[in-house]
C-alpha cells in the first residue's frame, strides 16, 4: 500500500507540475483571442458583442481624450458570446478597478444583444450565459490569467509549445481589441472574400431567425448595466455601422430597435450615438464588422462625439 | 460536481483517505454526507429532491417488506412508482407535455391562453435536478425488487441512503440495483493495493476517453450542428461520425471514472458497457450499450408487458424503446431516436430467417456477414443520433437535407488539420484498445508487464493527457438526462 502511495503522488505530482509549466508556458504567448481582455484592471470599458470587439480601438480612443481625463484604462471587453445577462453584469463589475468614479463606458447595441434561444426562460439563459468564458472563470484582472487558461481554454495544452495563433489577419491587443487586417499571408481578404462572406453572414442571420428571439430577460440585465455603470461614470449608448443589407435585415427583424433604444437613452438621460446608417463611411470586411484602418477611423469619429457630447477634459483626480 | 473538474481531484483523494482511516461502522454516514456534498456542489436546493426521493421509498419498501397484506403492498408499491414517476413529470416532462398538447390543440385552431402566463413558469426556470432520471431510476428498482421479493427491504435508513446517493454513480449511473449494492455496504472494506489500484487504472483511463477524445471530438461535432446549413456536405458526415464516438466515449468515460472510484473504495458496479460500437446487428448493440438500462427496461418494463399484459413483441419493443427515448429527454427528438431503433430492431427480427437464407444463397461465410452487419448497424446508429444530438426536429430534418448536399468538401471546419488527424488517430486508438481489452479489463494494459513497460504507458499517458486534453472542462452530456 506504501509504495502505492508514494507512486500515485509521484505520478501526481509530475502531472500536476507539469500542467502548470504548460499553463504557464502558454500564457507567455498568445492564448486566444478573449484571453487580453482579462489579464488587466479597467477604469473604464468598451462592452458589446463581436462588432464592438473588432471594431473599437481603446488607444484611438485615448488619442483624442486625454488619458488623464479619466479612470483608465479604456479597455475593450466585448465579445461575440457577451449579451446583456446577469453572466455579463458580474464579469463587468469584478473588471473595474476601485479607484472612484469618471469614468467612460461605451454601450455598443444591437438586436443580436438582446437574443436567446426560443423556449429559454430567464434560469435557461442564466445557465447558458454561466457557460461562457465570463460566466467560467472569476478573475478578469489577473496577469498570466490561470484562472482562464484553465477554465475557458478549449484547446490541447500543446499548442503551448508551438507558435499558437488562431488566424494571422487577426492581433489581440493588450486592451482587448482584436485588430483584423486586410493583409496577411493565408488569408488575404479581397472584394470576392468580402463578397462571399457578407453573403454567408446574411444566410447565417436569416437562419439565426429561426432560432432566436428577443428576450426580456436581455432588457432587464441592459437596463440594470447601464444603471450600474451611470453610478460609475458617463455611460454611451453606440449602434456600430454595418453594411446596408445586414441593417435593412435587422431593421426588420426588430422594427422598433432604435426606438428601443432611444426610449431607455430618454429615461436613463444618457448620449445614444446611432451609426448604423453609416456603413458605406466605415466599410466593414463581411457585412458586419470593421477591419483595421476603418476601426481606427470609427473609434476616432466616436471619440469626436463624446468630447462634442460635453465631456470635459479637466484632468481626472482620482 | 463534475468527474474532470479540479474540486474533484481534491475531493476524491480526501474522501478516499478517510474512507479507509474511519472505522466500518461510520462509513455509511461519511460516504452519505460525502455524496450530499458531491451532488450539492452545483445546484444546493436540489439535494431536498433526493433526500425526499429516498425518504420515500425507504418508508414504501419497509411497508412492502413488513406486510402480509397484498393489497397494502400493491398500495406502497404503487404509491412509491406514483412519487418518483411524478417526480420525473414534475421537474423534467411537464412543460414538455404542456407544449405537446398546446401545440395539438394549434393545429385544430384552438389557443389556450394559460400558454402565455405559463410560459413564465417554464420548466427551464426550474434547472432539471442532475441525474433524475437515474436515481428515480435506481429507487423504483428497489420498492418493485422488494414487492417481487427479489430483495429484502433495508432496514437501515443511512445505508438506504447511500445505495439511492453513492457519488460514483449518482448522477450518470449505472443505474444499480439494491440487490447488488446493499450487501457491498455492508462488508467490511480492508484497504486493498491492488483493489485501489485497479481502480486508479479505470478512472485514468476514463479522464482520458473523456479530456482527450470526447471533448476533442465535440468541438467539431458543436461546429456542424450549429449551422447545419453553412456546414452542409462532408463536415455534416464527419460530425455525424464523430457523434457516435463522443457520445460512447463520454460516457463510457463517465463509467469508467465511477466504475473506477468505487472500486477503489471496495465497491464493484455493474459494467455499462460491451464494445457496442463492433456490434453486428442493433439487437446485439442494444446488449452492449448502456447495459444497466436496458436490464432495467428489460426487467420492470418489457417482460411485464410481453408476459403479464400478453402484448405482442413487435409492439412492446415499440413501447418500451419510445419509453427509452423519452428517458434519455423531454424532446420529441429522443422519442424519435428510440422509434427509429425500435423499428430497425423490429425489422431485424422479421428478417433474421430471410437474411440467413440469403446469406447462405450467396454462400457468405461468418466474417463477412458480420461486416455486412456491423456495417449496417453502425450506418444505422450513424443516422439515427443525428435526431438524439440536434436540438428540435426541425432540426435534425435540416440536417438530414443538408447531409448528402455535394460537393461542399470542405471538412476543416475548425481550420486545423493537425486537430482532425489527432481525433481520428485517438478514435482508432481507443477503439484498438477496447476491441483486444473489452471495456472491463482496461487494467490489463499496465498489469502484468515489466517495469520499463508500465512506466513507458504511464510517461505516454502523462505526455497524452497534458499535450493533448481540452482544457475547458466540458460537463458530461448524460448529466443532463
Amino acid at each position: 500500500m506504501k509504495k502505492l502511495i508514494i507512486k500515485t503522488i509521484f505520478f501526481c505530482s509530475i502531472l500536476g507540475g507539469g500542467y502548470f509549466l504548460l499553463v504557464d508556458q502558454l500564457s507567455k504567448g498568445y492564448v486566444d483571442m478573449t484571453y487580453q481582455k482579462f489579464t488587466q484592471e479597467a477604469g473604464s470599458l468598451i462592452i458589446g458583442l463581436s462588432r464592438a470587439d473588432l471594431g473599437i480601438d481603446p488607444e484611438t480612443i485615448e488619442d483624442h481624450i486625454p488619458e488623464e481625463t479619466f479612470n483608465g484604462p479604456l479597455i475593450n471587453f466585448a465579445s461575440n458570446q457577451y449579451n446583456f445577462g446577469e453572466t455579463y453584469f458580474k464579469a463587468i463589475k469584478r473588471k473595474l478597478n476601485t479607484a472612484p468614479g469618471k469614468r467612460i463606458f461605451i454601450i455598443t447595441v444591437s438586436p443580436g444583444s438582446f437574443t436567446a434561444p426560443m423556449g429559454f426562460g430567464y434560469k435557461g439563459i442564466a445557465a447558458m450565459d454561466s457557460k461562457t468564458g465570463i460566466g467560467k472563470t472569476k478573475d478578469f484582472t489577473s496577469n498570466p490569467n490561470y484562472s482562464y487558461i484553465m477554465n475557458c481554454y478549449g484547446n490541447g495544452l500543446y499548442t503551448a509549445l508551438i507558435e499558437n495563433r488562431d488566424w494571422d489577419n487577426l492581433t489581440a491587443h493588450n486592451n482587448g481589441w482584436n485588430e483584423i487586417s486586410l493583409e496577411s499571408k493565408s488569408t488575404p481578404i479581397g472584394k470576392t472574400l468580402m463578397g462571399d462572406w457578407k453573403r454567408q453572414n446574411l444566410a447565417y442571420y436569416h437562419r439565426q431567425l429561426s432560432q432566436l428571439e428577443i428576450k426580456p430577460y436581455r432588457k432587464e440585465w441592459f437596463v440594470k448595466t447601464i444603471e450600474f455603470l451611470k453610478s460609475e461614470g458617463s455611460v454611451y449608448l453606440v449602434r456600430m455601422p454595418v453594411d446596408r443589407e445586414i441593417l435593412n435585415f435587422e431593421n426588420q427583424s426588430w422594427k422598433e430597435f432604435n426606438s428601443y433604444i432611444r426610449g431607455v437613452a430618454l429615461e436613463k438621460n444618457i448620449p445614444y450615438f446611432d451609426y448604423s446608417q453609416e456603413g458605406g463611411k466605415f466599410a466593414t470586411y463581411d457585412g458586419s464588422h470593421l477591419y483595421s484602418e476603418t476601426a481606427k477611423e470609427f473609434s476616432t469619429q466616436l471619440a469626436k462625439d463624446i468630447l462634442r457630447n460635453g465631456w470635459t477634459t479637466e484632468a481626472y483626480e482620482p | 460536481m463534475l468527474f474532470n473538474s479540479f474540486e474533484f481531484l481534491i475531493f476524491f483523494p480526501v474522501v478516499l483517505i478517510l474512507y479507509y482511516v474511519l472505522p466500518h461502522r461510520s462509513r455509511w454516514l461519511f460516504l452519505v454526507l460525502a455524496s450530499y456534498y458531491f451532488y450539492a456542489v452545483g445546484e444546493p436546493y436540489l439535494i431536498g429532491l433526493l433526500m425526499f426521493s429516498t425518504l420515500t421509498d425507504y418508508y414504501c419498501g419497509l411497508k412492502i417488506g413488513t406486510t402480509e397484506n397484498q393489497r397494502t403492498k400493491r398500495i406502497f408499491l404503487w404509491t412509491s412508482i406514483i412519487i418518483n414517476i411524478g417526480i420525473l413529470v414534475s421537474f423534467k416532462y411537464l412543460f414538455f407535455l404542456w407544449d405537446s398538447f398546446n401545440g395539438l390543440l394549434e393545429q385544430f385552431g384552438i389557443q389556450v391562453e394559460a400558454a402565455e402566463k405559463i410560459q413564465g413558469y417554464r420548466i427551464d426556470q426550474v434547472l432539471l435536478p442532475i441525474g433524475i432520471s437515474f436515481y428515480t431510476f435506481q429507487t423504483m428498482s428497489y420498492t418493485i425488487d422488494v414487492y417481487r421479493g427479489n430483495v429484502n427491504p433495508e432496514k437501515h435508513f443511512g445505508r438506504f441512503a447511500l445505495f439511492v446517493a453513492f457519488f460514483p454513480q449518482l448522477v450518470a449511473g449505472p443505474i444499480e440495483r439494491a440487490s447488488r449494492m446493499l450487501p457491498q455496504f455492508k462488508k467490511i472494506v480492508l484497504p486493498d493495493a491492488d483493489q485501489i489500484k485497479r481502480g486508479l487504472i479505470f478512472m485514468a483511463w476514463g479522464f482520458f476517453m473523456k479530456i482527450v477524445v470526447a471533448d476533442r471530438l465535440g468541438m467539431y461535432v458543436d461546429v456542424a450542428y450549429a449551422d447545419p446549413e453553412g456546414n452542409r456536405g462532408l463536415p455534416l458526415i464527419l460530425a455525424a461520425f464523430f457523434f457516435v464516438f463522443q457520445i460512447y466515449f463520454d460516457f463510457a468515460a463517465y463509467t469508467y471514472i465511477a466504475i473506477g472510484a468505487a472500486k477503489c473504495m471496495g465497491i464493484t458496479l455493474i459494467n455499462n458497457f460491451n464494445r457496442p460500437l463492433f456490434s453486428q446487428s442493433i439487437s446485439q448493440f442494444w446488449q452492449r450499450w448502456h447495459i444497466s438500462l436496458t436490464h432495467w427496461i428489460r426487467d420492470y418494463l418489457y417482460r411485464p408487458l410481453t408476459r403479464n399484459a400478453n402484448i405482442d413483441r413487435a409492439l412492446a419493443v415499440l413501447i418500451v424503446f419510445s419509453v427509452m427515448g423519452l428517458w434519455h429527454g423531454a424532446n420529441w427528438t429522443f422519442v424519435v431516436w428510440g422509434i427509429l431503433n425500435a423499428v430497425f430492431l423490429i425489422v431485424e427480427m422479421m428478417t433474421y430467417t430471410l437474411r440467413k437464407r440469403i446469406f447462405e444463397f450467396l454462400g457468405a461465410g461468418p466474417r463477412i456477414r458480420g461486416l455486412l452487419g456491423w456495417g449496417a448497424a453502425f450506418s444505422f446508429m450513424l443516422l439515427s443520433l443525428i435526431f438524439f444530438r440536434a436540438p428540435s426536429i426541425g432540426d435534425a430534418v435540416t440536417y438530414f437535407q443538408n447531409l448528402f448536399i455535394w460537393p461542399n468538401l470542405h471538412f476543416n471546419i475548425l481550420n486545423n488539420y493537425f486537430e482532425l488527424i489527432l481525433s481520428f488517430a485517438l478514435i482508432l486508438g481507443v477503439q484498438l484498445v477496447h476491441y483486444y481489452k473489452g471495456n472491463n479489463k482496461i487494467y490489463e494494459l499496465v498489469e502484468a508487464k515489466s517495469v520499463w513497460a508500465r512506466w513507458s504507458i504511464y510517461f505516454i499517458y502523462l505526455i497524452l493527457i497534458l499535450l493533448f486534453g481540452v482544457n475547458s472542462q466540458q460537463s458530461f452530456i448524460y448529466f443532463q438526462f
